[in-house]
């Protein structure tokens, strides 16, 4: 059996924090028998084992340590205690415009990047023709970087990365920039490299391009890894680490408050979604009954509010719009909320019962806008109390079914009929 | 630049020949007074620019270093080669003071390769570790500047030791950097005394921050990862 690519054992990392920059760096490196700083334990007893060819993503919280993790892999960071065994060359992508020099070209930074990657000027040369194609600069390869705009900047910072095909490849939140196509483009470009045989390690916060990319996923949480398997189960189970993150996180109440647009005379204090039992939960489960609730704050004088939700899954789109200001029925059926609430002064809650949830297994977000329904449109700021994007978020799923790549449930039934049998009325 | 040498020569000229009357300058004559400070000034002037340059090669650079993986040791010394070719451009003005003045160099000429050596091996022991000390202190640049200033002079650039009185002359011959300077004036300034003792200070000097230097770079290597 070859080596595996990467082979971590027993791996500690603690950072000391001092309380400033220079005056308590100095009186430890001089008095050292005193501590004058504080130790945060960024990685605790990290093992990991990654044979060639695997590719695996590393998801958790933001602060969890992954990115210490990689760099540790990476060789640009260093272990405190423990072991770290890479077997290849790796190519790290641990921030866009890395080597990036402002004034020089397009050109001259495809070369400059490119050594500092580690590539030959022989190679570079090579790539060059295909960097400029796949970044997409076109003529503007020629101007200075200080003419790019930032989405220009990370395309062809990309492009210098993924032009070459390692034996080990480590990307940290690189897609985090890009509009939807080229994000599309990176990650049809990486799957390209990892089919070669590529081993890889990706860590990002979107779920969805985890789950396209990979089969193994690692879940790091507090600096531990929490769970390692196949990314469905993975992701599954980050779901209820966030949830227990937002436990201990700020209050629901500070959440609610700020960062609205609007003139604040009514204003969302809390928010909370509950499953078919009644607890609150930020993961349900599709075709389960679920309620949404929201406690308004309308201070002294009583008001009439109309409620915008709106459920917008993790890559933007508008899932579902569970209460708006037109109405409209469907068979008398379908239908969202477009009711106006008489809310008395002080704090009330409205509930929206939610019967079954047609959503599919995702990750989603509720935008709330609370307007005055006397001013009708309520899409300008001086008309509207209260508007806030993501609220809340939380994830669906399903059991036994990994299928993510849909919108809803469509209920529907199947027979075997005649091509030309009557339209039923 | 490569007339920035020329100006502080010129000034310099102009302030100590012309308008200070030191005798032991005026007993020199213009054209040996310049060759005499031009000497001085060369190696005193790369180091200067040399821990100018040095202090912000790593706190500066903390953002590539933190994302790649960089091996600290070219940091100085691709900034200790630039002035090595900066070096070699005014070793052409000194040539051409030389032929002005009418003066040749004597045969101690033939131990410019070494002086170099030596003279820039202190250049990039200092530079190593400044660009750490650096990290630890932060403005480090401020201090470096303010101390090269008065250093200027108390090595002997603008004016023999002879010159100075006694309490500088002390100071002049603790400073390291003296015997640096009567090293290149060695070689070239005609019929005078060889200091054997000042080449063997600079290159102890130059082996040992060199050693420091690089000891120092190689620990920072295992934090810088890890810098804020």
């Amino acid at each position: 059996m070859s080596p595996p690519a990467i082979e971590i054992a027993g791996l500690r990392k603690v950072f000391r924090l001092y309380p400033d920059l220079v005056t308590s760096r100095i009186k430890q490196n001089l008095l050292f028998w005193n501590t004058y700083y504080r130790e945060k334990i960024a990685l605790d007893d990290i093992n990991l084992r990654l044979e060639k060819g695997e590719v695996v993503g590393v998801i958790g919280p933001n602060g969890a340590g992954k990115s210490t993790l990689l760099k540790i892999i990476a060789g640009i960071s260093f272990p405190t205690r423990g072991e770290v065994k890479v077997n290849g060359r790796v190519i790290a992508v641990l921030a866009l415009g890395l080597g990036f020099h402002p004034r020089l070209t397009g050109l001259e930074n495809i070369s400059l990047a490119g050594m500092m990657l580690g590539m030959s000027r022989e190679e570079i040369r090579r790539k060059r023709d295909w960097i400029i194609d796949f970044s997409e600069l076109g003529q503007y390869v020629e101007s200075p970087m200080t003419a790019y705009s930032t989405g220009m900047r990370a395309r062809l910072s990309f492009a210098v990365a993924a032009c070459q095909e390692p034996e080990i490849l480590i990307v940290d939140e690189a897609l985090a920039t890009g509009d939807v196509r080229f994000v599309q483009k990176c990650i049809n470009r990486i799957r390209e490299i990892t089919q070669s045989g590529t081993t890889a390690l990706f860590v990002s916060h979107n779920i969805w391009s985890i789950k396209r990319l990979t089969s193994r996923c690692i879940l790091v949480d507090g600096g531990k890894i929490v769970d390692d398997g196949e990314t469905s189960r993975v992701t599954d189970r980050y779901y209820e680490v966030m949830l227990r993150t937002e436990a201990v996180a700020p209050s629901p109440e500070g959440r609610g408050n700020d960062g609205f647009v609007g003139t604040g005379e009514v204003q969302l204090r809390r928010v909370d979604l509950r499953n078919s039992v009644g607890n609150s939960a930020r993961v349900v489960n599709t075709a389960e009954a679920g309620s949404l609730w929201f406690e308004l704050d309308t201070g002294s004088t009583p008001r009439k509010v109309g409620l915008r939700v709106i459920v917008h899954r993790e890559d933007g789109l508008v899932a579902t719009i569970v209460a708006g200001l037109a109405g409209g029925t469907l068979n008398g059926q379908h239908e969202f909320v477009h009711q106006i609430f008489d809310l008395a002064p002080g704090l009330s809650t409205i509930k929206f019962e939610l019967g079954h949830l047609l959503l599919a297994p995702g990750d989603y977000s509720i935008d709330l806008h609370i307007f005055d329904p006397a001013e009708h449109s309520g899409l300008t700021s001086s008309q509207q109390y209260f508007f806030k994007t993501r609220v809340l978020e939380f994830g669906v799923r399903r059991l036994g079914n990994p299928n993510r790549g849909m919108v809803y449930y469509q209920p529907a039934s199947a027979s075997v009929t005649s091509w030309s049998s009557p339209v039923a009325n | 630049m490569l007339l920035s040498p020329l100006v502080p020569l010129i000034t310099n000229v102009a302030v100590f020949y012309f308008i200070a009357n030191i005798p032991q300058i005026q007993s020199m004559g213009l054209a040996a007074y310049v060759v005499f400070m031009f000497s001085g000034l060369l190696p005193f002037r790369i180091i200067q620019k040399a821990a100018a340059e040095s202090c912000d090669l790593l706190v500066g650079n903390m953002d590539m270093l933190k994302t790649a993986v960089f091996p600290l040791p070219f940091l100085s010394l691709s900034a200790v080669g630039a002035l090595l070719l900066e070096f070699l451009v005014q070793c052409v003005f000194m040539a051409a003071i030389l032929v002005i003045a009418g003066t040749a160099p004597g045969w101690t000429i033939i131990l410019l390769p070494l002086a170099l050596v030596v003279l820039f091996a202190l250049a990039l022991g200092l530079s190593w570790a400044l660009s750490i000390l650096n990290y630890a202190l932060r403005d480090l640049q401020e201090i470096v500047s303010l101390l090269f200033s008065m250093l200027v002079y108390v090595t002997p650039i603008m004016y023999p030791p002879e010159a100075a009185p006694a309490v500088l002359r002390v100071l002049m011959y603790l400073n390291p950097l003296t015997s640096y300077v009567a090293m290149f004036r060695d070689m070239i300034l005609p019929n005078q005394q060889f200091h054997t003792q000042a080449w063997i200070i600079s290159c102890t000097t130059s082996a040992a921050l060199l050693a420091i230097g690089y000891l120092g770079v190689r620990k920072a290597q295992r934090f810088v990862g890890d810098m804020v």
